[in-house]
């Protein structure tokens, strides 16, 4: 028995080494992402959660889900997971803004969450992930034309930043019964931004022999950062139909500093938010689950750091969805799901002077599910139109999000 | 269970689909006309300084070429009160024997005769110039010429000896031709014919023939010609009477002289290019510092601290005397010197003009490389150069100023018979943008 015991657990052990393997080979091809909101450029940018596609498709409550789950919220719903795991998720955004004197319109695509898990004994279960946290990654150009001497040239004016924050987090889940877990994580957030402002000028005189082209101006500036944090999770089956769970991040300070070798920028500070979250999932029906999430994060913290860009305030998050399909471990079936998510979002588009107010977020979402191989590969879609904006909120945004999610499980 | 198994194929296959769109782009989401710019943005300044503030004339140089090194030919007759120019042929590749097929067999002869001819000239009209018709005559050369070394004065111009023209300006044998540009030499077409009777075409045949002597009669045009081929028939003896084989011979060598040589100002002008290579070597000291000024108020920033936009030298044309006015574009460019102590010997760099684009063949497009004389102001860019050197603190260099078709275009033969001459009061155009860095929210 104990021999037994001591191979399953080498084959554990290299199934998931390989499942590393490839989680790191996906994490080096994902190349940089782009923002899925021009909200991306408020505040310390667009604030995207790290859930995989199944909770997407649940409106974003993937908290509480039976059998455990992947997205790195709570650090205790890996305790539920029978065998090592790995999983990558894919996410392309469509979106349409309106604003006062502009209109705008773009796609990107990220990979929001990379997260693999390796459960050691009968109790323990480790997990080690990447997943997204703020994105930085948008522009603004304008148009203009100035007086050199006897010439008039248009110009155009862009800055870009490129860049965001991520949060690597390891962390470490105990079953202290087969109902109840507790876990904590340390989160490392990592990142950097690029921000460029350029000046281009219009071509000079289309006559060849008197045309002089003015060279584009352009400066860069580079910043890193980085921020310690923990996390701490529960997950709790009183029965065999009720899942409850709860998480609370911690955040400590996010460092921003130039360069290397950049001694004229100047670095700053900004605190991160205690995050609570709390969810509950219930199977109402054989076939039929119902999850609801529910997230506070203290995001005031920050405002007077990010006052001069309309300043942050506490965000939260309701969400809830239904998922259709058989419950059966093991059986090849393909969940339906619905969901919904309204959210107050934590940074303002524009100064509070300017009667500018902060933006919510409203979405409708659906996914399909295919757990197949006896539940060895697990495919999650997900399709989500949502809303953002306000009364005053001064940007009007709606947009597609797409999610694919590759769950491999080394059974 | 297959319905829904459809839809997730369906919903998966778009998602697929919908992949290459986001995939294949970098492209950030992009707010346009509203004011998101975090800090200063850009401003623009531009400055104009004069020659005695970063200029100093080295000085003038010619010399460097002569008709052996341009593509193309020259006739004139006392163009512009002055100048007067002669082109050379000879032609070569008169075959020995003539083939022909007769009654469906293939034969050779050594003796033939050949018929009437017509010699073409091909006639670049952008570099020619008339006030009316003009009347090109044909002559066979008066006497034997060295097609290296010869000049008005010389037939014959080597370390060997000097044989003198019997009369200056190519020695005239019989008159064989006339053409007539009826609608003056930048109107007609791209040719100009000489028609020639079977003895003339017999005589130009002849191995001892010294060759072809292309004049003007009258004054006032000037002609540039670029090609010539002979287009004959030959009648072998022993065909039947209606046999004639085509002939066309090309030119072996083609020259010109001209008188007087190429003017130079004697330090009055900044000079570049002509058929003799003029270059003015110059030394240009770019200032340390530019004025920003904002609110009414200026302060002066290190050259290194702004992003150079344009640093280019203005240069006001002036008129070439001698019949030498160009008349066709100029390419003129700048190109490093690194020893000017060395003066007409100094070697030259690499041209300094910036590229503003490409054609669509492909070919760069030069700043200045197309300056047409009637321009009130060449402006050539240097910017890219400029920007290097102020960022490496070296701001004083030297440059010459030339006419450089073969590096800008590609091609010796555009090189401009007439040089380019500028007032001597050049100015350069600074343009430069200060910006604060973007900073953190």
């Amino acid at each position: 028995m104990t021999q037994t015991h001591t191979s399953s657990l080498r084959g554990r052990r290299l199934r998931a080494a390989s499942l590393l393997a490839v989680g790191a080979a996906l994490l080096a091809g994902s190349g940089p992402a782009a923002a899925q909101s021009l909200l991306a450029s408020r505040g310390l940018g667009y604030v995207n959660p790290p859930v995989d596609a199944r909770a997407r498709g649940l409106g974003g409550a993937g908290l509480a889900l039976p059998g455990g789950g992947l997205s790195l919220v709570n650090p205790a719903a890996i305790a539920a997971l029978p065998a090592p795991a790995i999983t990558v998720s894919f996410q392309p955004d469509f979106y349409d803004a309106t604003l006062p004197g502009g209109e705008s319109d773009g796609s990107t695509a990220r990979f929001p969450l990379l997260h693999a898990v390796f459960p050691f004994g009968q109790r323990w279960t480790f997990s080690a992930g990447y997943g997204s946290f703020v994105d930085q990654t948008w522009a603004v150009e304008r148009l203009d034309t100035l007086r050199l001497g006897e010439r008039e040239v248009e110009f155009t004016d862009r800055f870009i930043s490129r860049g965001g924050v991520t949060r690597l987090r390891a962390g470490a889940a105990y079953s202290v019964t087969e109902r109840f877990s507790v876990a904590a994580a340390a989160d490392l957030y990592t990142g950097s931004v690029r921000d460029t402002l350029s000046r281009r000028f219009a071509p000079g005189d289309s006559l060849l022999s008197r045309r002089v082209d003015l060279a584009p101006a352009s400066y860069g500036t580079a910043f890193t950062y980085r921020g310690l944090g923990a996390a701490a999770g529960v997950r709790w089956v009183p029965t065999d139909a009720l899942n409850l769970a709860a998480a609370v991040a911690l955040g400590g300070t996010l460092e921003a500093r130039p360069a290397e070798g950049d001694s004229v920028s100047v670095g700053r500070d900004y605190p991160l938010p205690l995050t609570f979250d709390v969810g509950a999932s219930g199977r109402v029906a054989p076939r039929a689950l119902v999850v609801l999430n529910a997230q506070w994060a203290g995001w005031s913290t920050a405002d007077d750091e990010l006052a001069a860009t309309g300043g942050a305030r506490d965000s939260w998050t309701v969400a809830g969805g239904v998922e259709m399909g058989s419950a059966t471990p093991g059986q090849r079936t393909f969940p339906v799901r619905v969901g919904a998510r309204y959210a107050r979002l934590p940074f303002r588009w524009g100064p509070a002077s300017e009667g500018n107010d902060f933006p919510d977020e409203r979405a409708l979402t659906a996914g399909l599910g295919a757990r197949l191989a006896g539940g060895a590969a697990q495919v999650d879609l997900a399709a989500e139109r949502g809303w953002r904006g306000g009364d005053a909120a001064a940007l009007d945004e709606s947009y597609w999000r797409l999610g694919l999610s590759l769950t491999l499980l080394g059974r | 269970m297959r319905r829904r198994t459809s839809l997730g194929r369906a919903l998966a296959a778009a998602l697929l689909l919908s992949l290459p769109a986001v995939a294949c782009t970098d492209e950030p989401p992009t707010v346009t006309g509203v004011d998101l710019f975090p800090g200063t943005l850009p401003s623009t300044f531009q400055v104009i300084l004069p020659a005695d503030s970063f200029a100093q004339r080295i000085g003038t140089f010619a010399g460097y070429s002569g008709p052996a090194d341009v593509g193309y030919q020259l006739v004139a007759g006392g163009f512009d009160d002055g100048l007067t120019a002669n082109t050379l042929v000879q032609l070569a590749g008169f075959p020995a024997t003539i083939s022909y097929t007769q009654g469906g067999t293939s034969r050779t002869d050594t003796l033939f005769t050949y018929g009437r001819g017509t010699l073409l000239a091909r006639l670049d009209t952008l570099a020619s110039t008339s006030a009316g018709p003009v009347e090109l005559q044909l002559w066979e050369v008066g006497q034997e010429w060295h097609p290296a070394s010869v000049s008005w004065r010389f037939a014959v111009d080597t370390v060997g000896g000097q044989v003198p023209w019997t009369r200056p300006g190519v020695s005239r044998g019989a008159l064989l031709a006339r053409a007539t540009l009826t609608a003056g030499a930048r109107a007609q077409g791209d040719s100009v014919l000489f028609a020639l009777d079977s003895l003339a075409v017999q005589r130009i045949a002849a191995a001892d023939f010294p060759g072809l002597l292309v004049t003007a009669a009258g004054t006032g045009a000037r002609v540039q010609l670029g090609g010539f081929q002979l287009r004959t028939g030959a009648h072998p003896e022993t065909a039947s009477p209606d046999t004639v084989v085509a002939v066309n011979v090309s030119a072996a060598q083609a020259t010109f002289v001209y008188d007087p040589d190429q003017p130079t100002s004697g330090g009055a002008f900044w000079e570049a290019g002509g058929i003799r290579s003029a270059r003015t070597l110059f030394r240009v000291d770019l200032p340390d510092s530019l004025p920003v000024c904002a609110s009414g108020v200026c302060t002066l920033v290190p050259l290194r601290e702004v992003a150079l936009n344009e640093v280019s030298l203005l240069l006001r044309p002036v008129p070439v005397p001698g019949g030498f006015q160009p008349v066709g574009p100029v390419a003129t460019a700048l190109r490093r010197v690194s020893e000017p102590e060395l003066g007409r010997r100094a070697p030259l760099g690499q041209p300094v003009n910036d590229v503003l684009g490409f054609d669509a063949s492909g070919q760069p497009a030069f700043a200045g490389s197309r300056f047409v004389p009637g321009d009130s102001v060449l402006a050539i860019s240097f910017t890219g150069f400029a920007a290097g050197r102020a960022a490496s603190d070296s701001t004083s260099f030297t440059f010459a100023l030339l006419s450089d078709p073969g590096t800008l275009f590609g091609s010796p033969g555009a090189l401009s018979f007439g040089p380019a001459w500028f007032a001597p009061d050049p100015r350069l155009r600074i343009v430069y943008t200060l910006s604060a860095r973007p900073s953190l929210p």
